[in-house]
């Protein structure tokens, strides 16, 4: 008997890029082939940014000082009957931002400038495994696992917050078919742990001052059944049951439609039920950035919502070059929501359930078409129409523009040796808080203005990589007075959290990505 | 505005009509399809290459290249660096043994 050598072969990927604001970033991927059956990748992605840009000089700096680390580390095998993966992955995340001067490691409820810190730490262990039938490619078994610890450090000016979660969570999913392979089904158990703890404080009166605990637990079953009569038409309707320890029972059905009506076009139906627990203060950390009190008048509840989609593609021929037209309108109504509401004081941030109606629709209208020989435009035009109850009023959320437009050029040569591209977008105004501020010359107005964002990109192509130089925000347009009040942060009407534009100016890359077989 | 110019300037440049178009056919040792995309790349990446295509059938690949920037015999080279051989320019034997499994020797 003689045993196949195992065939190694490796191949190291590189990226580095540097741009205009003094960012640097750096990649690089390893995958190696261990043997017939097991693989292994390596993923390192690291960052640094530590200049203070302030370009519109209110003593701010624009975007914040930034490193990370982050490394992923994954182990494939490849069987006839059994495929499985297991990977790890770590990541540190710091940021320092607020007035110049503030620096990584900086206590920003003692430091004399005003600082803006946000640290993260995450560790992952996750896989998947799936057992196969060669003999019956309909059936199999699969299974998922991930466990995560993640902590967080962070706040602005004189507030803090902390926080630490676990999790874990473990599916398995069976599925086969019902006769012949147009009923196939797939159901399944999953079970979900989740352990947060947040800890918040600052030194203004009336603010939020509380410690929050909660351990999630919710085993789940869900069952979902395909229709596949023919290749032009899939009916998916699903149904998932949750018991969550906190808020009790979660029904979730769903049901998806696909029906290509010939070879050009293509429709699709879905509707469905979703739900989530809001992590209030870490998804809303640009709040702290204020001299706002946050105040959570009443317990929050899960956001739940009912979610209808549609959408048409087609693919045609204009003058023998393809063109591809995509409509796509979805609709969200909420139950429940949590409202962020900013409206009825200009020194408060006030957290609620939804008391009233919210909902968005949106539509987007895409085309794409090549113009001459390898030269392809694609222009797009998306409408949100997202309103929700808040300060008692239906009105359109805040920092949501209802129109945008967007126009993108794309060169490419054989090999993409040379690729140019050009992209022009145009944002429509928002609905900024109502703020009935008592100094009048600090009034803010109530939308924001259009505005262009233009970027380009020219990439050279080699055979063992390409290299790469391109702009952001090329016409160079900012927020003006992105911060209110920016001398007197830590005074009563400060407020760095109506940002509804670009308060960095432009800027210049370059990169090269390179590639070793 | 400057910026299209700039884009169509690109363009411009690249549909330039070749000078001294010459062809060449070569014989190489490509098996399957996959040998084609990576000899055709490795030509499409040589200087003084405006052109190639590869037969599978008949292993022959036919170059169109401007005379004034290189050679037939370069162009060997090149497809020898590729991992193939190329009429009478043997492989170079490194990059053959980073091939795929399906482009080596019996691999069809």
């Amino acid at each position: 008997m003689e045993f196949k050598k195992p065939e190694e072969s490796e191949t190291w990927y590189f990226n580095a890029y540097l741009n205009s604001f003094g960012r640097m970033e750096a990649n690089v991927n390893n995958a190696t082939k261990l043997s017939d059956k097991w693989s292994t990748g390596i993923l390192v992605h690291a960052n640094y940014m530590a200049s203070e840009i302030d370009g519109n000089d209110d003593g701010f700096m624009d975007l914040p000082k930034s490193r990370q680390f982050n490394i992923l580390n994954r182990y494939k095998y490849h069987g006839e009957r059994t495929v499985s993966q297991i990977g790890i992955q770590y990541m540190i995340d710091e940021n320092a931002g607020g007035q110049r001067g503030f620096d990584f490691g900086d206590d920003q409820l003692t430091s004399p400038v005003y600082g803006f810190k946000n640290n993260a730490r995450r560790f992952e262990i996750f896989g998947k495994t799936g057992l196969l039938f060669p003999e019956k490619p309909y059936k199999g078994w699969g299974f998922q696992y991930s466990m995560a610890y993640q902590e967080f450090d962070g706040g602005a000016g004189r507030r803090f917050y902390g926080a630490d979660e676990k999790t874990g969570y473990f599916n398995a999913i069976y599925q086969n078919i019902i006769g012949d392979t147009r009923h196939q089904f797939k159901t399944g158990l999953s079970y979900l742990i989740d352990d947060f703890d947040e800890t918040y404080y600052s030194d203004l009166s009336g603010d939020l001052d509380s410690t929050m605990n909660r351990t999630e637990s919710v085993p789940g079953v869900f069952y979902e059944y395909n229709f596949i009569p023919n290749e032009d038409f899939t009916l998916v309707a699903g149904y998932r049951l949750d018991f969550h320890n906190l808020y009790g029972l979660y029904n979730t059905p769903r049901l998806h439609a696909r029906w290509a009506m010939n070879k050009h076009m293509t429709f699709r139906v879905s509707a469905g039920k979703g739900y989530r627990t809001a992590n209030i203060l870490m998804e809303n950390s640009q709040f702290f950035a204020s001299s706002r009190r946050i105040i959570l008048s009443e317990s929050p509840k899960p956001e739940r919502s009912w979610n209808f989609g549609s959408s048409m593609a087609s693919h045609m021929h204009l003058f023998e070059k393809p063109l591809t037209f995509v409509v796509d309108y979805f609709y969200t109504d909420f139950i429940n929501q949590l409202i962020y509401d900013q409206d009825q004081a200009s020194d408060k941030l006030i957290i609620y359930n939804l008391q009233g109606s919210s909902f968005a629709h949106s539509l987007q209208v895409e085309a794409q078409y090549e113009l001459v020989k390898h030269l392809k435009m694609k222009a797009a035009y998306k409408y949100y129409d997202v309103r929700q109850t808040t300060n008692g009023k239906l009105q359109p959320v805040t920092f949501t523009p209802r129109d945008r437009y967007f126009l993108n050029l794309g060169y490419v040569t054989d090999y993409e040796k040379w690729q140019i591209d050009f992209t022009w977008s145009l944002n429509g105004p928002n609905r900024l808080p109502t703020a009935p501020m008592n100094a009048g010359d600090l009034q803010v107005d109530n939308t924001s203005p259009w505005y262009s964002m233009v970027s380009g990109q020219i990439s050279k192509g080699f055979l063992w990589g390409n290299i790469y130089i391109g702009g952001e925000n090329l016409l160079n347009f900012r927020q003006p007075n992105p911060i209110i009040n920016p001398e007197d942060p830590f005074g009563d009407s400060f407020d760095a959290s109506m940002v509804w534009g670009p308060v960095a100016g432009r800027m210049i890359y370059t990169g090269i990505r390179y590639k070793i077989k | 505005m400057k910026k299209f110019v700039m884009i169509f300037a690109f363009v411009a440049m690249a549909i330039v009509a070749n000078a001294q178009a010459e062809t060449v056919e070569i014989k190489t040792s490509a098996i399957c399809g996959m040998c084609k995309s990576t000899i055709e790349k490795a030509l499409a990446f040589e200087k003084g290459v405006e052109k190639s295509n590869l037969d599978v059938k008949t292993k022959i690949v036919t170059v169109q290249y401007d005379a004034s920037k290189t050679t037939p015999d370069k162009i060997r080279q090149c497809i020898a660096k590729a991992g193939y051989n190329a009429d009478d320019v043997k492989r170079e034997e490194k990059a053959y043994t980073k091939l795929d499994d399906c482009c080596k020797d019996g691999g069809h």
